[in-house]
């Protein structure tokens, strides 16, 4: 009786399932691969007296037989996860019908995965040989590697933000903007030759009338965004009050990091791999920059036009602003960030370098992605501050080793120039920072932030800011609470500065103080790059007893498509909400016989088992109820009379109700007779491994 | 009216203007340059955005009573001022009575620097 029942689940399973799957028959030997994890209350977790391999052999078969298809059970991944392997599809299309399942967290294809590739600029594995005043680090570009690629023989390195394998999903989209908002460029550097650096915009304006004394240039805003140093002599220290300096070259750093051309055999890569745009906006220049040209350059950025500047034709969708002051607040950036975020683009901040003090300003301000750098390890570095108003943190350098003249083990490797003053021009000024130039600070730990964000939008253009730091924070690691010096505190509210510290985790009760954990590059982009749900309401009334069209306008990554859509009314309040037809298309048909509210909930799945969930709440307000002359109209009310002819609504609704019912006839019909013949099997299966 | 005719009248209308937006100023200033000792920097958001910085400076001057030389625009609301005043007091007061003016200014706050933040 077993065998027969299973041939006969075999029969029907030929039969039905090339056709409910369009599939060539060229496919039925194709053998689908796909990683499934259960949810952690999915009824095929029941515990039985069985081996892992057996309780996942049951899972596997049963998992099946919901969806009409033989599948055995892989290699094991853990209790809830394992492989299930299916015949006559591809492992994306058995992904995609296994993902729409309740039971299932998540299902993806089982891929061959090649070796990484690692970008081929030479500081990328290794700076240059550490001599007694020169070179390093020996790390290389660690912050960009995966952390075990980071870590070393003496050292773990968990706070590294994996570019490197976001860079197996995009290499950035020429499409994508990020502004620097910085002291300008030296654009003659040999890593910024691969055609991705936009002119952008010199924002500095006159220090008073006649004296540029802050610019530097011998003007005020004008399209040359070359940076001409920013060193302060004992002059402009009088002038300007701030200390005397050598030229920083720190917009060349910072943008050097988002968008250094990357894998051209040449100095570093990127976090953005070289792949987006990158504009700078020059908005500092000796002692800092304004702040009416600085939220100028972020409107600017945007794509916002500022008096007496050419409109940007290439808005930027990220801005960094490595560069802060003491503060709460103001309501100028209030304004400025809000205005860029409005226009799509994503600000990013780094938090102050006031050792461990309140975050600064702008980070502070609402829309502001603000960034607080770590230690290699993943903890707070000493000089970065800290608050509640971070959104991630990311690596900003550390030296874990003081002694006087020792390199510094954990800089952040980026792009600079020789000249101490004036740029010494060409190649021959072209520079990097190493173990003994050591950049460190948060300055270095946005850029890394940027550069992923832009990575995210390449993939997915149409995340809004809010849905970025959403996505950010929702894929970042968790914070460590080992590895630091020993001894170190937790981090805490406390008003006082905080030195090296352990941050917070998100939990309830828990202030965080570093953001939702360490920036994660790869899952944060591979979050971005799954399909997006989003639902239409057609119908420009809702209106009771008359059909209510929804309809998907979700988006799927480039590259990607939809594989399948799940209409489910999660909450029919008083209208009493009913799909009518096929709840797995692309629109659905809703029939509410009342007024009030319901809530329609909409799954979609990608081809590669994505899925992406929504929900609508659609008011629907009375019809015009003509009810027939015999039917009783109840207590109260007006109401008038009518004739018994049908609403035009109700006769819309019917007919597609009918037409619904005769497109899914048939595919319903044949569903059915294999899903019986599958529960037949799974249960003589069961018998058979019980036994 | 000849077209010629509207257009000097226009351009003396303007020049007018001009005169006396220049008095204006030089009348609002209480002291002269030399007697400044300080100078500090305001951004102000108006109620009405322009984009015309020498009215936006000659009704600074007028409102806060110290001389004003306009700085820089961020946007059509948003402009940088400075307040030319003999004291810090002077300067308080300037402030007080530019944030006195809500019809004319939706915000006065005083505009900072900001610096590249290495460590």
């Amino acid at each position: 009786m077993r065998k027969l029942l299973i041939c006969a689940a075999a029969a029907v399973a030929t039969l039905v399932v090339p056709l409910s799957l369009h599939a060539p028959s060229a496919q039925s030997a194709t053998i689908a691969r796909v990683i499934v994890k259960y949810r952690a209350d999915s009824t095929l977790l029941r515990k039985q007296a069985l081996s892992v391999t057996g309780q996942q052999t049951l899972q596997a078969s049963a998992l099946g037989n919901r969806i009409g298809i033989a599948l055995d059970a892989g290699r094991a991944i853990s209790d809830r996860s394992h492989v299930v392997i299916g015949r006559g599809m591809t492992s994306q299309q058995l992904a995609a019908r296994l993902a729409a399942q309740s039971d299932i967290e998540y299902a993806v294809p089982d891929e061959r995965k090649r070796i990484v590739e690692v970008p081929n600029d030479p500081f990328y594995a290794s700076g240059p040989a550490v001599g007694p005043t020169s070179g390093g680090p020996v790390v290389g570009q660690w912050y960009l590697k995966p952390p075990a690629a980071a870590s070393t023989a003496a050292h773990t390195a968990p706070a590294a933000i994996n570019a490197e394998q976001a860079w197996d999903i995009t290499k950035g989209s020429a499409s994508i903007v990020v502004a620097v908002l910085d002291t300008g460029l030296r654009f003659d550097h040999p890593d910024l030759q691969g055609g991705n650096v936009l002119p952008g915009y010199d924002m500095i304006s006159a220090d008073g009338p006649g004296d540029f004394t802050s610019a530097n240039d011998g003007n005020g805003r004008d399209a040359d965004a070359s940076d001409p140093g920013d060193f302060v002599t004992a002059a402009d220290s009088t002038a300007l009050g701030c200390s005397e300096s050598n030229s920083s070259w720190h917009g060349t750093q910072t943008l050097g990091l988002i968008g250094a051309t990357t894998n051209n055999g040449v100095g570093m890569a990127s976090a953005a791999h070289g792949g987006v745009k990158v504009m700078p906006v020059r908005v500092l220049g000796k002692c800092g920059g304004f702040d009416s040209d600085i939220a100028a350059g972020l409107l600017w950025a945007a794509g916002i036009d500022v008096p007496g500047v050419p409109h940007n034709a290439n808005p930027a969708r990220v801005i960094n602003m490595s560069l802060g002051g003491s503060g709460t607040c103001t309501q100028t950036y209030i304004d400025a960030i809000g205005q860029a975020n409005q226009a799509g683009a994503v600000v990013v901040i780094s938090a102050g370098n006031s050792g461990g003090n309140g975050v600064s300003n702008p980070a502070n301000c609402p829309g502001a992605i603000g960034v607080t750098a770590l230690r290699h390890v993943g903890d707070k570095v000493g000089y970065s501050d800290l608050g509640p108003e971070i959104t991630i943190s990311a690596p900003g350098g550390n030296c874990v080793n003081t002694a006087a003249g020792d390199p510094c083990l954990y800089p952040i490797l980026t792009l600079t120039n020789k000249g101490t003053t004036a740029p010494v021009a060409g190649a021959a000024g072209a520079a990097y920072t190493d173990s003994f130039d050591a950049s460190l600070g948060t300055s270095f730990s946005a850029p890394l932030v940027s550069g992923t964000v832009a990575l995210m939008l390449s993939v997915q253009p149409t995340l809004t800011p809010a849905q970025v730091k959403s996505k950010l924070q929702a894929t970042a690691r968790p914070f460590p609470s080992t590895g630091g010096t020993a001894g170190i505190p937790m981090c805490t509210t406390s008003s006082t500065s905080q030195d090296e510290c352990y941050c917070p985790n998100p939990g309830v009760g828990i202030t965080t103080l570093c953001g939702a954990g360490m920036l994660d590059a790869r899952a944060a982009v591979a979050s971005a790059a799954g399909v997006q749900a989003a639902i239409s309401l057609t119908t420009t009334t809702p209106t009771a007893n008359q059909a209510v069209v929804l309809t998907s306008t979700s988006v799927a990554a480039a590259g990607r498509t939809i594989a399948s859509y799940q209409w489910t009314i999660l909450n029919a309040g008083t209208t009493g909400a009913t799909i009518t037809g096929a709840n797995d298309g692309s629109a659905v048909t809703v029939a509410p016989t009342a007024a009030g509210s319901f809530v329609i909930q909409l799954v979609v799945t990608d081809d590669l088992g994505t899925s992406s969930t929504t929900t609508l709440s659609v008011a629907v307000v009375s019809g015009v109820v003509t009810p027939p002359a015999s039917t009783p109209t109840g207590g109260g009310g007006g109401g008038g009379g009518g004739g018994g002819a049908i609403d035009a609504g109700w006769l819309a609704l019917l007919l597609a109700a009918v037409a619904a019912l005769a497109a899914t006839a048939p595919r319903e019909r044949t569903r059915r007779i294999a899903l019986s013949a599958a529960w037949r099997r799974d249960r003589s299966r069961v018998r058979s491994d019980r036994a | 009216m000849s077209v010629s005719t509207a257009t000097r009248s226009v351009v003396a209308a303007a020049a007018g203007c001009a005169l006396v937006a220049v008095l204006a100023s030089a009348c609002s200033a209480p002291r002269d340059v030399a007697g400044e000792a300080q100078q500090l920097r305001v951004m102000v958001k108006l109620v009405r955005g322009s984009e015309d910085a020498m009215a936006i400076g000659v009704e600074a001057s007028r409102i806060a009573g110290v001389r004003v030389s306009y700085a820089a625009a961020t946007s059509a609301h948003w402009h940088a001022l400075a307040l030319h005043c003999a004291s810090a007091a002077e300067c308080d007061a300037a402030i007080a009575r530019l944030r006195a003016a809500s019809n004319v200014y939706q915000t006065v706050e005083i505009e900072g620097r900001k610096a590249r933040l290495v460590s």
